[in-house]
């Protein structure tokens, strides 16, 4: 990378951290995720405070109960939710849940593309005996967030570098990187960063292309990587571009699945997907 | 799959989704297949549709799928890991179809 090129990363890094929030974020969750900052703070308090609020409840009980976890309509309270995904995955996939919306409006099909990638991810993670499976489904559900903040911040630009993919053939990430030199994971890892996502979050979100770079979860930063193309493959959702991009193949060696395990990989994850299908819209 | 008014329910159809009530009680357990007994309760309460499978039927054909396989692959196949990914998903969707008796995949009788 050249000195230009240099500035420009960081022109374009101090831009992105300036999206403060995201416009949709509904304001109860911008309470409870003030609450979920304070250290002081017991589960069950939050617990409590979620319940409170009988949409905020009902949400995040649809989330945990959806496919995306695998827990399918096991889990009746918030409590029960907490205690079971932990306070960082809650916190992670209400996020998710909030950004969906502006998902859809950055780039049509993008959420069912990250829902796709996170029941994928959890569905993996289970198979290669990962401990926390359910990290590994919310940082697939975000991977993609960078594309989220490059649309939010530079809505023409990134139409126009969207139309240019699509018209050259070329794959997001090269189109994205034509034009602000770096393509969208590592404004993800910025804004991860930025939100005090936990560091295996960010490294999980800024490396999904380069699995090899990943030092501390390099095995879930795998599983995100190769979720994400087997997505695609699958033909779920949208993602800014019509092809799949090659795998890593340190990222493939490194999970190492015979195809045995792909194939009941697929078919568990088409299950998976039926069931994600009535998720994809929110009704409340 | 799909949300199922409840005054439209027929037994033999199967829950994909169990229902709870307000408490969050499991009331009838997801997979269930729905007797006339069950459909009567869920009548007598307050809920108005479930969540049920559906017969799942490809509304796609198999040469429709592979077909837009091969597009999707066609900027990856350099790769060895690819085509053997590939070669996975042809296969799978070749069994999808086997399985699942389609009158458009290949069946001897």
């Amino acid at each position: 990378m050249n000195h230009s090129t240099i500035m420009e990363t960081r022109a374009l890094r101090s831009q992105i951290e300036g999206i403060a929030t995201l416009p949709t974020i509904p304001s109860v969750l911008r309470t409870i995720l003030r609450v979920i900052e304070d250290p002081k703070i017991s589960l069950k308090e939050i617990g409590s405070f979620i319940s409170s609020d009988p949409v905020l409840a009902s949400r995040v009980l649809k989330v945990v109960n959806s496919p995306i976890y695998g827990f399918s309509g096991r889990i009746a309270s918030v409590n029960q939710a907490l205690l079971l995904l932990g306070l960082n995955v809650v916190r992670g996939m209400l996020f998710g849940v909030s950004v969906f919306e502006v998902m859809e409006k950055s780039m049509e099909g993008l959420w069912a593309h990250s829902l796709g990638c996170a029941v994928t991810a959890r569905i993996i993670a289970q198979k290669k005996g990962v401990e926390e499976p359910e990290e590994v489904s919310v940082a697939a559900l975000l991977h993609d967030i960078g594309k989220v903040a490059l649309h939010l911040k530079f809505p023409e630009e990134y139409a126009e570098v969207l139309a240019r993919a699509e018209a050259e053939e070329l794959f997001i990430t090269v189109a994205e990187e034509r034009h602000f030199s770096v393509h969208h994971a590592r404004p993800g890892a910025w804004i991860a960063e930025k939100w005090n996502f936990p560091k295996n979050l960010v490294e999980m979100i800024g490396y999904h292309h380069q699995p090899q770079l990943a030092r501390n979860v390099p095995v879930q930063t795998a599983i995100v990587h190769l979720s994400d193309i087997i997505i695609r493959a699958r033909g779920f959702g949208f993602a800014g571009d019509r092809f799949v991009p090659p795998v890593q193949p340190a990222a493939w060696e490194l999970l190492n699945l015979s195809d045995e395990e792909m194939k009941s990989i697929l078919g568990e994850i088409d299950e998976g997907l039926v069931r994600a299908e009535d998720f994809l819209q929110f009704d409340e | 799959m799909a949300r199922f008014p409840v005054a439209d329910l027929t037994p033999g159809m199967r829950l994909s989704r169990a229902v709870h009530t307000d408490s969050g009680m499991v009331l009838i357990g997801e997979g269930t297949e729905l007797t006339e007994a069950h459909i009567n309760r869920l009548r007598t309460m307050d809920i108005e549709s479930v969540q049920v499978e559906l017969e799942r039927r490809p509304d796609k054909t198999r040469e429709e799928m592979l077909a837009e396989l091969d597009e999707r692959f066609r900027k990856s196949l350099d790769s060895v890991y690819m085509k053997r990914l590939k070669k996975i998903f042809v296969e799978h969707i070749d069994e999808s179809f086997n399985n699942n008796g389609n009158p458009g995949a290949a069946q001897s009788d």
